[in-house]
């Protein structure tokens, strides 16, 4: 039986937004450019009662978002506002691994799909606005391992412990050795290779063999961490944590781009048999 | 010395010879044409006796005076009628030989130069200059008018020019256009006629008023020059004189003008068709009290062809072009490449496309080897597949496939329909057989357009594709029409009218297709999928007005509207384009039309290409973003005129309209 690929169609125009699939952060769309993409997202897909969310920020036609909502980075040379109608439709889908997803042949198990409301004066629409859909999905990799870890203590230490786990992968990885950070993804390859018909080893592998190419360039630099800057969003009820910088950017991530290529790899953590792990 | 029968004798030792104006050259009796080798050059080199000078003077001046001419007016007269012998205006005569003369007196000189053959003796006596002119000739009014003049329909609403002399020449026609009009003056007058005696106009000139003519010169003369044949028809006495002013013919264009626009050009007001008749009017100009009266007028009838030239085009949409190949089944194999087999194969008939299966077995030592292949030929262009498997005694397997690359886009249009139709007073000039290379051209830039999707970088059949042309150039209507044409006044002027509703270009390009991005040595099968459009039309109509002979002009400007795609085969890696990815044609043209210029579009089309940033996410190795150019752009891509052909092909010839490519 062929293995089954779980993705989302994403189709959003004229809205900054965020999807959110289980409490995890999958992709952000912006208002700049059609967002039209299918993210394969098999290993956040869990067994039962998976949750799709899409948590609008702004859009044509919007009211103006309140004070210290979240703001989507936009790259530079985005392109021009399109000039197509906003839209706004996101669905799980599973589908079938080498199969090229074709709409009206896709599976769709959750649909999610929002326009603003007509103006009511006494229920104005307020943003960040969180819309969600919900249903039951069934994967054969049974439980994952964020979703056994144990929540996050929002403390002090917690974000001590995490900023200093951090830094033993960075670190390295700025001197172009990999292997901590190898390690500490083990449960991500062990959980996540096999989704897509891979065995951890294949993983190790790409990672390795990737970064070489990608860290080869003369001059390649791995951005400075900027503890100060740090940001520790809480995921998948508090079970995982996403390092990021102040501006949204993922902690490890090329400094600057060469011949208009960067690369970054965004982490996502948990505590997992009591010991913090790169799991996503 | 003058015989008003036989013509000016102006060298008259023997009176051997007479200088005569052409037009009286014939039945001078006794006297035949002087022969080869002029002798003139000896009547110039002073052997001329002063009154005969002054006879000659008479005879061929321009100004007809009662008086002795003065002696700058002689050397002038004979510079002048050096080259009026020259081009045959005067010509020389001498008296035939008697008969039993061996030659005569003047037979001995033929051949020779005059100086050198006659002895002259002691000239003869001589009359006296001519005593001055004492009688009243003259007109007061010179008319001149076509037979339009007026034109029944309205248009020329002058009735003549009316020549009149208080002091200086005055005429009707002495006005400005209307104010703010931009239209170059013209005071003569203009008519249009055709270049055969048929459809020639009638040029009226009529002479009114004045004392009457009592000069003993035959006055009024009245001389016209048609300048096309050099002939003079000369008119004395006569005061209304017609005469047929015609055009001159245009000469069928060379072979070479298999174009439309440059057959239209060949036509459009050409200039060596137009004709002048140099008219000239002239008597002593004494009026009773033998005052300065009118006494001479020159002007020039200009003659324009009557043609009316009309092209019509009619271009209908061409058909929905598609090319299609149905997606495979692409398996998730680690390189992400390779192909087990193909479903289904879908076709246009266009495509012309031919399908052949191979299968082959093969048994050497322990070793099973089989191989099947699968091949598509789409036009020139092919698609082969090949699976080779074996089997050895120990059971190992192994299986490869290769797919060998193919263009998705062949050269489908082959033909199109489109009417031409060029008509000159409403007969055929050659317009049948300048629509294939027109039609050519067209078929041409419209297979270029398509096979432009031939060019995807890393492109990925294996994922088939999906192209659906729309794609309309030049389609619609145009109806063009220009010739001569008498203004209401006495100027004729360039008129032309056109009316188009045409789509210059659209192009509405549904695709799908699959290309390679690789990052980081990773490569993804993307698929590029997506609507995007373009149109441009234009809609316009005009008509040449004589006061406003401004060129008219239209620019227009269409961008490619809608947007593309992007997804990947379902598996570890996902493509996200950072960006509005397009995929378009602009095109822009200017439509100019003018009376220097026939009517044409001059047209440029250019292709974006699809370029985009695209951020690859890869599984375990992070994401990476970086410029993809899918397609390359094409900068002033296709240029051209309308209705142009293809200057470097040659004309094929097709059915009724029709072309085979």
């Amino acid at each position: 039986m062929a293995t089954p690929v779980f993705y989302l169609n994403v189709n959003i125009v004229g809205y900054d937004a965020e999807i959110i699939l289980n409490g995890a952060p999958i992709l952000q769309a912006t208002q700049a450019y059609a967002c039209i993409c299918f993210p394969t997202i098999s290993e956040w897909v869990v067994n039962g009662t998976n949750t799709l969310q899409v948590a609008i920020y702004d859009g044509r036609g919007l009211p103006k978002p309140e004070d210290g909502a979240a703001a989507i980075v936009v790259p530079a040379d985005a392109g021009s506002e399109s000039d197509e109608a906003p839209r706004l439709r996101v669905a799980l889908c599973r589908g079938e691994m080498g199969e090229v997803p074709e709409d009206g042949a896709e599976e769709e198990l959750i649909v999610l799909e929002w326009e603003p409301p007509p103006e009511d004066p006494n229920n104005p629409l307020v943003l960040p606005l969180t819309v969600s859909e919900k249903g039951d999905v069934s994967q054969p990799w049974g439980e994952w391992s964020w979703q056994r870890a144990e929540p996050f203590a929002p403390t002090q230490e917690t974000a001590l412990e995490l900023t200093q786990f951090i830094q033993s992968l960075h670190a390295p990885l700025a001197q172009k050795n990999l292997l901590p950070l190898m390690d500490a993804s083990k449960p991500k390859f062990d959980e996540v290779a096999p989704c897509y018909d891979m065995a951890p080893a294949d993983a190790t592998s790409r990672l390795t063999t990737a970064f070489k190419e990608i860290s080869s360039p003369p001059g390649w630099k791995l951005a400075a961490f900027d503890p100060t800057q740090l940001q520790l969003r809480p995921c998948c009820d508090n079970k995982v944590v996403e390092p990021r910088t102040a501006t949204g950017e993922p902690v490890l991530r090329q400094a600057a781009p060469i011949d208009g290529q960067s690369w970054a790899l965004q982490l996502f953590i948990a505590r997992v048999d009591g010991k913090l792990a790169v799991v996503r | 010395m003058i015989s008003q029968t036989q013509g000016w004798s102006v060298f008259d030792p023997s009176g051997e010879l007479l200088v005569v104006p052409s037009h009286r050259a014939r039945g001078v009796e006794g006297f035949e044409p002087f022969p080869a080798g002029t002798p003139w050059d000896w009547y110039l080199s002073g052997n001329l006796p002063f009154s005969v000078l002054v006879e000659l003077y008479h005879a061929t001046s321009g100004q007809c005076i009662n008086h002795s001419p003065t002696e700058d007016q002689i050397r002038e007269m004979l510079t002048r009628i050096d080259s009026s012998v020259r081009d045959g205006r005067l010509v020389v005569y001498r008296r035939k030989p008697k008969p039993g003369q061996s030659g005569g007196s003047s037979g001995g000189f033929a051949g020779a130069p005059l100086g050198q053959q006659t002895q002259p003796g002691p000239p003869p006596k001589r009359e006296q200059p001519p005593a001055p002119e004492t009688h009243p000739c003259d007109f007061e009014t010179i008319a001149i008018k076509c037979s339009h003049c007026p034109d029944s329909d309205g248009k020329r609403k002058l009735d003549k020019i009316e020549f009149k002399r208080q002091g200086s020449t005055t005429t009707n026609t002495y006005k400005q256009p209307p104010s703010g009009s931009k239209r170059k003056f013209v005071e003569r007058l203009q008519v249009v006629a055709n270049h055969e005696d048929k459809g020639a106009d009638d040029i009226t000139i009529e002479l009114t008023g004045g004392p009457g003519y009592t000069c003993g010169h035959q006055h009024p003369h009245i001389d016209i020059l048609d300048e096309s044949t050099g002939k003079w028809e000369h008119h004395q006495g006569e005061t209304n004189v017609t005469f047929k002013a015609k055009c001159k013919a245009l000469p069928t264009p060379p072979e070479a003008y298999q174009n439309p626009l440059s057959l239209i050009r060949y036509y459009f007001f050409p200039t060596q068709t137009k004709n002048s008749y140099r008219v000239d009017i002239e008597s002593c100009g004494f009026k009773d009290d033998m005052s300065r009266g009118f006494g001479r007028l020159m002007q020039t009838v200009d003659v324009y062809p009557s043609d009316t030239y009309k092209v019509s085009l009619s271009i209908p949409s061409l058909k929905k072009l598609s090319y299609t190949k149905s997606k495979a089944q692409l398996l998730g194999d680690k390189a992400g490449t390779t192909v087990t087999e193909t479903e289904k194969e879908n076709s246009s008939p266009l495509l012309r496309k031919s399908e052949t299966t191979s299968t082959s077995e093969s048994l050497s030592g322990d070793k099973l080897e089989s191989e099947r292949s699968y091949a598509v030929k789409e036009g020139k262009d092919g698609l082969k597949e090949t699976v080779k498997e074996s089997l050895d005694k120990d059971n190992n397997y192994s299986k490869s496939t290769s797919l060998k690359k193919v263009d998705p886009v062949d050269h489908p249009v082959r033909d199109m329909a489109a009417s031409f139709t060029f008509e000159r007073n409403g007969k055929d000039v050659k317009g049948s057989e300048t629509i294939g290379q027109f039609i050519n051209a067209l078929v041409n830039i419209q297979n270029e357009i398509q096979s432009v999707m031939n060019f995807i970088n890393d492109f990925q059949p294996q994922v088939g594709w999906k192209f659906i042309f729309e794609l309309e150039l030049f389609k619609g209507d145009l109806s063009y029409e220009w010739g001569f044409k008498e203004w209401e006044d006495q100027a004729v002027y360039k008129w032309w009218k056109f009316e188009i509703g045409m789509t210059l270009f659209a192009v509405k390009l549904e695709v799908s297709f699959g290309a390679s991005f690789k990052v980081a040595g990773i490569g993804i099968t993307a698929v590029i999928f997506g609507n995007v459009s373009v149109d441009c039309r234009i809609s316009a109509s005009k008509e040449a007005a004589p006061d406003k002979p401004e060129p008219w002009e239209s620019k227009l400007a269409a961008e490619p509207k809608g947007e593309l795609g992007i997804r990947s085969a379902l598996g570890a890696d996902w493509v996200k384009a950072e960006g509005k990815l397009t995929c378009g044609f602009p095109f822009e043209a200017v439509c100019v039309a003018s009376h220097d210029e026939p009517f044409h579009i001059d047209w440029k089309l250019e292709f974006t290409g699809v370029k985009a940033v695209v951020t690859g996410h890869v599984k375990f190795v992070g994401s990476i973003s970086k410029e993809w150019t899918v397609m390359q752009p094409k900068k002033n891509w296709k240029t051209g005129k309308f209705p142009g052909g293809d200057e470097d092909k040659k004309p094929l010839k097709g059915k009724s309209g029709s072309i085979a490519a």
